[in-house]
């Protein structure tokens, strides 16, 4: 059974866009993204959209990272330079600060590992994380308890490392 | 049984094994200190994981603003991206249907989909909808165009009653039953049926609680509702707790059931304030809403106040924690679950 594509818009664009966001951590990007998954559903219906629509988001990523790999190297060069503030006290850079951890904790790992947490976020089963990564189903379970543990490692890390660095 | 992998217990953890297998791992764990601390880890790396994704969200999109224009601006770009989307749709399916394929299509997809008949008429038919959709200016959009509110919503929501395919796929894959599920949502939306703020002597209301349709929720609410953007209801309640209302409240309380990603149940539960059936009503086709019973205002009294602006936490005597605020449409929220901070990030998913 195929569905209109204002139908999967309406049921899936919040869920896309949220996920390419905690993907790009670019906000713009990842509308820009959907809307360019969204034009190739009326191209081609998909006949099990959810998979359809987060494999095509997560390909349209991987084919804009390499085309950006050159120039993200640069930004991260500059981003270097950037003198660092004191630990801002404001909750809302609190939340900057943790976001760039988890971001950074995130970039750690492997794109398939990556990808299954971001599908797991988004409520996919395994199923259908299967589906859309290209995957055996069988090896979802292992793929989660690996990408999960890397996770959590790096952020754990990455907080003692800040804790030693403040201590100094 | 030899020791339990991990992937296992992650997936005992996520309800993907079936019965047999999960009753398997189940009674090794009862046997196993060396598994069940494994599992305990596990258990742990889940919960964990699930708080920092969500971390990588906005961290502005953290507290409800009650002002309104901040959350609005989304909403408008999203409309917007909505009707380009289809247009640009419109125009590349024009493009491509004669046999062209997109290059990022999953190869497993692209067979069978291309070729798909109900695509005659689609393009032009669905941009004019979206056009439509983002007429109403989104600054009045929960209000004053409660009509176009309503078709969008409905529409959002129509995967319940209709599953798609994903859903149906999910079902099979779950193997849990369903009806555990469902009961445990209930017991939750029981114990939620007092929104937000405890009275204690409130009772259990589950046999006021009616079943309805999104479309009848919608119209109850004087033509507008709140869910959760991105996640599907699982069911759509009535409540007519008339004593538990706050007393500038009008119409019925509704109740919208979710379960989170770890399937556990999850309540929004809202009522528009009286002072947006001015707006309502202005509507030809509304229905005057009812004003509340002096109970209800009586009721209401013995509770603690909340206005705009404030976002009141409680936590609940069965362990749930519920959280209340009056959003820029006038909707009295309370959104009630387990987990205190996923709750507080949920905050701005609803619209």
């Amino acid at each position: 059974m195929t569905v209109s594509v204002a139908e999967l818009f309406a049921q899936y664009h919040g869920s896309l866009v949220r996920m390419l966001t905690r993907r790009t951590g670019d906000r713009d990007r990842a509308e820009d993204l959907a809307q360019e998954v969204f034009a190739r559903a009326v191209a081609a219906p998909p006949d099990n959209p959810r998979p359809w629509l987060f494999a095509v988001a997560l390909n349209l990523v991987r084919e804009d990272g390499r085309r950006d790999v050159r120039r993200g190297r640069r930004l991260q060069l500059l981003k270097a330079e950037t003198p660092t503030t004191a630990p801002p006290a404001d909750v809302v850079f609190e939340r900057r600060e943790r976001m760039a951890t988890v971001r950074a904790a995130l970039a750690t790992l492997s794109e398939r590992d990556r990808e299954a947490l971001l599908l797991k976020a988004e409520g996919f089963n395994y199923e259908e994380i299967a589906a859309t990564l290209g995957l055996a189903k069988g090896a979802i379970g292992t793929t989660l308890a690996r990408a999960r543990r890397r996770l959590v490692e790096a952020v754990r890390a990455h907080g003692a490392e800040g804790r030693t660095h403040v201590a100094r | 049984m030899s020791h339990v992998d991990e992937g296992t217990l992650h997936a005992l953890l996520d309800r993907e094994l079936t019965p047999e297998e999960a009753r398997a791992v189940e009674a090794h764990l009862e046997g196993c200190a060396l598994c069940r601390a494994a599992m305990a880890e596990a258990r742990g790396l889940v919960q964990e994981t699930e708080v920092l994704i969500t971390d990588l969200d906005e961290p502005e999109t953290v507290a409800p603003s009650p002002r309104g224009r901040r959350r609005l601006l989304p909403r408008m770009r999203t409309m917007g991206v909505a009707a380009t989307v289809l247009i640009a749709a419109g125009i590349t399916y024009i493009a491509l249907a004669p046999g062209g394929t997109p290059s990022a299509i999953p190869s497993e997809s692209k067979t069978g989909n291309v070729g798909a008949s109900r695509t005659d008429s689609l393009p032009a038919e669905e941009t004019r909808k979206a056009v439509a959709d983002t007429k109403p200016t989104p600054e009045h959009a929960g209000r004053a165009a409660p009509a176009a509110r309503r078709d969008q919503t409905a529409e959002s929501v129509a995967a319940p009653a209709a599953p798609a395919p994903t859903d149906e796929l999910r079902a099979g894959a779950r193997r849990e039953a369903p009806v555990a599920q469902e009961a445990e949502a209930d017991a939750l939306a029981d114990r939620a049926a007092a929104p937000g703020l405890d009275a204690p002597e409130a009772e259990p209301l589950a046999s006021r609680a009616a079943r309805v349709s999104l479309e009848v929720a919608v119209a109850s609410l004087g033509g507008a509702i709140r869910l959760i953007d991105g996640m599907t209801p699982v069911r759509v309640d009535t409540v007519g707790a008339e004593d538990d209302r706050d007393p500038r409240s009008s119409g019925s309380t509704v109740r919208v059931v979710y379960q989170d990603s770890l399937d556990r149940p999850l309540i929004l539960e809202q009522v528009r304030l009286m002072e947006q059936t001015r707006f309502t009503n202005q509507r030809a086709d509304s229905t005057p809403l009812p004003q509340p019973a002096p109970v209800a205002a009586k009721a209401a009294a013995r509770r603690l106040e909340i206005g705009r602006g404030d976002t009141v936490i409680t936590r609940r005597p069965d362990g749930s924690t519920a959280v209340r605020w009056i959003d820029g449409g006038g909707f009295l929220l309370t959104l009630v679950g387990v987990d205190r901070d996923y709750l507080l990030r949920l905050i701005p998913r609803v619209h």
